[in-house]
């Protein structure tokens, strides 16, 4: 039974939770009509009419009082069978992890206004060195079950992807734990559904369901931009939560930043890949939510300071002074939607030096 | 003489059906029904904020560090005031349920006394603790503490302007009845203490 | 006190004259209070239905210029739907519905000559002023609430994208202090409903011979209080987060940003059947009184509402299924939540079972009222999808929730309350208002409202994400029938703005030149039919004794077909 106007589905539960939401529909549906149907009766019915009296008819008695009561042990039995389906694909989909023998493993971060997905890369652990992020591309194979580490970096998240019928919100402070698997390959929406600033609208990512051999062409691909560092250059990782470790919805009091390669070794492409600059900025010259990128050092670009429009030629200056203070300067025709990134110096010089390469 | 008999004796002259439906119905007179009620809502907003407190507690052991430096001398200080003052503005309903004003109104300046103590003492506490770095942002902890202390200080403020308000009347012989419902804000102004007390001095 | 007493047993025409100010500005008279608090309210919803209108012109037609307003960015955006929300629950439905109602009908129908504390009365009125005017004003001051009503922190207390200070951030700090002001407000005068009750009915009149508005007045006024505290302990530590920089909902510091979450909804929940429950009384009286009919069930009513008073305490996470929560915590919020349509069920029933056998008069207040049943059912029922919490992960934080809680809200607060707005308009205003005009807002209103949700539901079914200032970015989202629902949305929005105008027109010109109306125009039993209208100060010439219930309507082998209350029994 398939009549309610939902997207297409391709999660594994999914067909459950729409299961439920037709039996509910079904429901209310026939309990809604027919109490409109019976109250449009009465006052037709009733309407005032000359030499037609009304009855004196206060329920105060057992016996006029069953038509309110009758009705209600009705809705009674229908609100447990409702409850009883519900708390099954609840408890399915937030509770318990299918038994599998193997899980892809993601962290999700949710940042304004992008989301990271970082893989654990060739050694299968989340939290070493070999990790890569991919911003606003999530990438997962098809038939196979995706265990998510859910975290925010600045205020709240909503994970939504309503394809797969799922929602999580993204909490800072906490790693919440979910998992979906998907039935079929193509691409689809990925939603922010917690408002998080004035970015919140364009906080989009696409999920990638990809077969296989795809997308273990595509771990290869993003594995291999990895400059892993040399050996004696190796900064010891900090312990992030491994799988079993994580549970549901605890706060963790612990900073949960996983080991960051030392930033001599990191690429200042991947620097804006992980901070989530590339969720807004692009390098290939088209327009994103904010400038291109590519050819911005030495461009002229008007731009308005406290609304005061001047022009000026992208310089060092300019750049750090963007990223320090982002709503001080804006560039004409675009939102002053860009979030603080702390960066340290060694990062920002990291990527000015890539960002003046890039013509 | 209860506050009910207090309120009948005084509307005695006034014959009106309104008056007379008033004291008819006033098994428990207004003043002290509205006061009740005020007492409720206060309970439940303080009641979130220490629920709220223990629960961080419970979870942030380390807290105990930051809570020595209260000072329990000082914390017991003010738990005898306002005790006490509790004490004293029973004796000064008790004084005007039996028309002694000049009782009632005694018992009532100590405890404006007593509740001047306590505000002393929480200034004295609040500039050593601020001048050795504990400040509102320091910690979660003195968040907690000042947020907590603070909102209660406003409270012993508003109660001893309420009694004062009702002694200048009591004073003149008029709305004897009142002193009762003043001293039942002051009840609940000490009882929310003695909860913050052990939650803030002692518990380490 | 004594000298209180005197005064008021004093008749009116002895008091001396009051000056303009001591008359209708700085008022103890609980008839001008309700009043000052019904218009202030209804200043409040034409500014809440103009934010409402700016953004869906925005939502329809994209990126364009609105007529009336400019181009709206996205931070712009966000505080207009905040403010449009924090609008329409603090200043229009509980200034309406509870404190001009209450203020108007308490003291009336339960024979008394006014408040308990009638300073104390204007005093929480002039709070209520206050908080209107610091509202406004953090509209206008820089870093103004963007956070949707619910005021979610981490984002509400850092004013991002970049942290300001105190001042760069004092228009959402002022936000907090405007709706803590407004709780203190309605806190005090909640204190004046208990007591009045409590204290001054007419002789016989036990509390099951109260009008049934009174009762719901102070069911509603109780879940009220001991539900909003926690929520002002929550709100002072979120200005301080803000103001000041402590940590009690920064992970950094050690604090929780779902511990707000608890605290605003563990009041939010409450508050909406504290804006319900007054709505739902109104609209039985109006039921009763046009069928000729007693209300049905009238006990079984109260016991229901006493009830679900006590169940609303016990529901409020289901706003958290997913804010993660632990799971299991859900099963237990999702079963309760469902369990709460019982006892509104009750009334539903009761209301449709009162039609029943009576004879019925289609005017605009009954208009109304059946549309307030009509409508509230489909917002009823769909809260159902929403307490399964299972399919509440996927329509959380999604225009199915918007068009849902749209159809409970409206139907209660617009419908409801324009439905007791005519129906004590002749008592009130002492003239009878145009019954024409009432019909055509009443079927104005009617198509305006369901042009704008209906749609709604099926773009929430699709998929479509809430508080999203542009769907541009969504392909998916830019299907034709999704736009062209948002399109029809925008045109529902604007019929119903203007489907205010012949309520005003008749309002204002029924004012006026209406014609006088009786004491008791719709033959009703309860005691506010029985002083003249409008009421002198001090209500009743003579302050009435009380022999029955109010809705001994039809009563076999009476002659007329209703019975008030103060009517002595013939011997």
């Amino acid at each position: 039974m398939n009549f309610l106007p939902l997207p297409e589905n391709i999660s594994t539960f999914g067909v459950e939770l729409d299961s439920l939401a037709h039996l509910i529909t079904i429901i209310t549906m026939t309990a809604f009509v027919i109490a409109e149907g019976i109250l449009f009766y009465f006052i037709l019915r009733f309407r005032k009419k000359a030499n037609q009296k009304a009855s004196y008819i206060p329920g105060n008695n057992w016996k006029q009082l069953r038509w309110i009561f009758i009705p209600l042990l009705v809705v009674v039995g229908f609100d447990f069978l409702i409850d009883e389906k519900n708390t099954h694909a609840w408890t399915m989909i937030k509770q318990e992890i299918p038994e599998k023998k193997h899980y892809e493993l993601v962290e999700i971060t949710g940042q304004q206004f992008s989301w990271l997905f970082r893989y654990p890369g060739k050694d299968g652990l989340l939290g070493t060195v070999d990790d890569f992020t991919s911003t606003n591309e999530l990438h997962i194979p098809v038939n196979e079950t995706i265990v998510f580490y859910l975290k925010a970096k600045d205020v709240l998240h909503s994970f939504y992807v309503p394809n797969m019928r799922f929602k999580q919100d993204a909490v800072p402070g906490r790693t919440i734990k979910g998992w979906f698997d998907s039935t079929k390959t193509g691409t689809f929406d990925i939603a922010c559904a917690e408002i998080c600033g004035g970015g919140h609208s364009i906080m989009k990512a696409s999920l990638i369901v990809q077969n296989k051999q795809d997308y273990q062409n595509w771990i290869e691909q993003e594995s291999a931009k990895i400059k892993l560092p040399a050996p004696g250059d190796l900064k010891a990782p900090v312990a992030s939560p491994s799988p079993t470790a994580a549970e549901h919805g605890t706060a963790s009091s612990h900073s949960t930043e996983a080991a960051q390669p030392a930033a001599k070794t990191i690429s200042g492409e991947q620097l804006l890949k992980d901070k989530g600059c590339l969720g807004c900025h692009t390098l290939d010259g088209s327009k994103l939510v904010g400038p291109t990128y590519k050819g911005l050092v030495g461009r002229k670009e008007t731009i308005l300071t406290q609304d005061k429009e001047h022009e000026i030629t992208v310089d060092e200056a300019y750049l750090r002074r963007s990223i320090q203070e982002p709503n001080a300067d804006i560039v004409k025709g675009y939102s002053a939607l860009m979030p603080q990134t702390p960066l340290s110096e060694e990062e920002l010089n990291t990527i000015i030096n890539y960002l003046k390469e890039l013509k | 003489m209860s506050s009910t008999a207090i309120a009948q004796e005084e509307h005695a002259q006034d014959t009106s059906p309104q008056a007379r439906r008033r004291v008819l119905m006033a098994d428990m007179p207004k003043g002290r029904l509205a006061m009740w009620w005020l007492i409720a809502s206060e309970v439940v907003i303080f009641g979130g904020l220490i629920a709220t407190y223990i629960m961080f507690r419970l979870r942030h052991p380390e807290w105990g560090h930051a809570a020595a430096h209260t000072s329990t001398p000082m914390g017991a200080l003010n738990t005898f005031f306002l005790l006490t003052s509790s004490l004293t503005i029973v004796l000064a309903h008790d004084a005007a349920n039996r028309k002694d004003l000049k009782g009632a109104v005694r018992n009532m300046l100590i405890t404006l006394g007593f509740g001047l103590g306590f505000l002393v003492v929480k200034s004295i506490e609040y500039s050593t603790e601020i001048s050795h770095g504990f400040t509102l942002t320091a910690e979660l902890f003195w968040s907690f503490y000042f947020l907590m202390t603070g909102l209660h200080a406003l409270h012993v403020i508003a109660g001893m302007t309420t009694i004062f308000i009702v002694m200048l009347g009591v004073r003149k012989g008029k709305n004897l009845q009142r002193v009762e419902f003043a001293g039942l804000y002051w009840h609940l102004v000490d009882l929310v203490w003695i909860l913050l007390f052990p939650l803030l001095y002692i518990a380490h | 006190m004594a000298t209180e007493v005197i005064q008021h047993s004093v008749s009116p025409h002895e008091h001396h004259e009051l000056s303009f100010w001591r008359k209708y500005i700085f008022s103890t008279d609980h008839k001008v209070i309700g009043m000052q608090y019904l218009l202030t309210g209804l200043l409040m919803v034409f500014l809440g239905g103009f934010f409402a209108y700016v953004f869906r012109m925005q939502l329809a037609f994209p990126g364009q210029a609105i007529p009336g307003f400019g181009k709206l960015d996205a931070n712009t955006y966000n505080m207009l739907i905040t403010m449009h929300g924090t609008i329409m629950i603090f200043w229009v439905a509980m200034p309406v519905l509870v404190a001009a109602f209450g203020n108007l009908l308490i003291p009336t129908m339960i024979g008394a000559d006014d408040m308990a504390f009638p300073t104390l009365n204007m005093i929480s009125y002039w709070v209520f002023f206050i908080s209107t005017v610091v509202l406004i004003l953090s509209m206008v001051l820089p870093g103004p609430m963007a956070t949707g009503w619910t005021a979610y922190p981490p984002l509400s207390a850092n004013a991002y994208p970049a942290k300001v200070d105190f001042w760069g951030g004092i228009g959402g700090s002022l936000w907090i202090l405007a709706v803590a002001l407004e709780f203190i407000a309605f806190l005090i005068g909640g204190i004046n409903f208990l007591v009045t009750t409590f204290n001054m009915r007419a002789p016989g009149m036990k509390l099951m011979d109260m009008p049934i508005t009174v009762w719901m007045m102070d069911i509603a006024v109780l879940v009220f209080m001991f539900s909003v505290g926690p929520l002002v302990a929550g709100a002072v530590m979120l200005l301080f987060d803000r103001a000041f920089g402590t940590g009690f909902y920064n992970p950094a510091a050690g604090g929780d940003p779902i511990l707000f979450q608890h605290f605003f909804w563990f009041f939010g929940h409450p508050e909406v059947y504290v804006i319900l429950l007054p709505g739902l009384g109104m609209v039985a009286e109006i039921l009763a009184t046009m069928s000729r009919k007693p209300l049905f069930g009238y006990k079984a009513i109260i016991y229901a509402s006493i009830i679900s008073g006590f169940l609303s305490f016990i529901v409020w996470a289901h706003h958290q299924f997913i804010a993660g929560i632990d799971p299991r915590m859900a099963v237990f919020f999702s079963i309760t939540t469902i369990m709460i349509s019982v006892p509104f069920a009750v009334w539903m029933f009761a209301a449709i079972a009162t039609l029943w056998k009576g004879s019925i008069t289609l005017n605009t207040p009954m208009l109304f009222a059946l549309g307030f049943i009509g409508e509230f059912l489909l917002g009823g029922v769909t809260g159902i999808y929403l307490g399964a919490s299972a399919f509440d992960i996927y329509a959380h934080d999604n225009y199915f929730v918007v068009a849902h809680f749209h159809y409970a809200l409206i139907p209660d607060v617009f419908f409801g309350g324009l439905a007791a707005i005519y129906f004590w308009y002749p008592k009130f205003i002492g003239r009878m208002y145009n019954e024409t005009l009432g019909k055509i807002h009443f079927w104005l209103t009617t198509i305006g409202f369901n042009m704008i949700f209906l749609p709604l539901f099926y773009n929430g079914f699709k998929g479509q994400h809430r508080r999203i200032f542009d769907y541009s970015a969504w392909p998916n989202l830019m299907a034709p029938d999704l736009v062209q629902n948002r399109v029809i949305a925008t045109i529902g929005v604007i019929i119903l703005i203007a489907a205010q105008i012949p309520f005003l027109i008749n309002m204002i010109h029924s004012f006026r030149k209406g014609p006088k109306a009786e004491r008791n125009p719709w033959k009703a039993n309860s005691l506010e039919w029985a002083t003249a209208s409008p009421p002198p100060h001090g209500n009743f010439d003579t302050y009435p004794n009380v022999y029955r219930g109010p809705y001994e309507y039809s009563v076999p082998g009476r002659e007329e077909d209703f019975w008030p209350q103060h009517i002595a029994n013939e011997t």
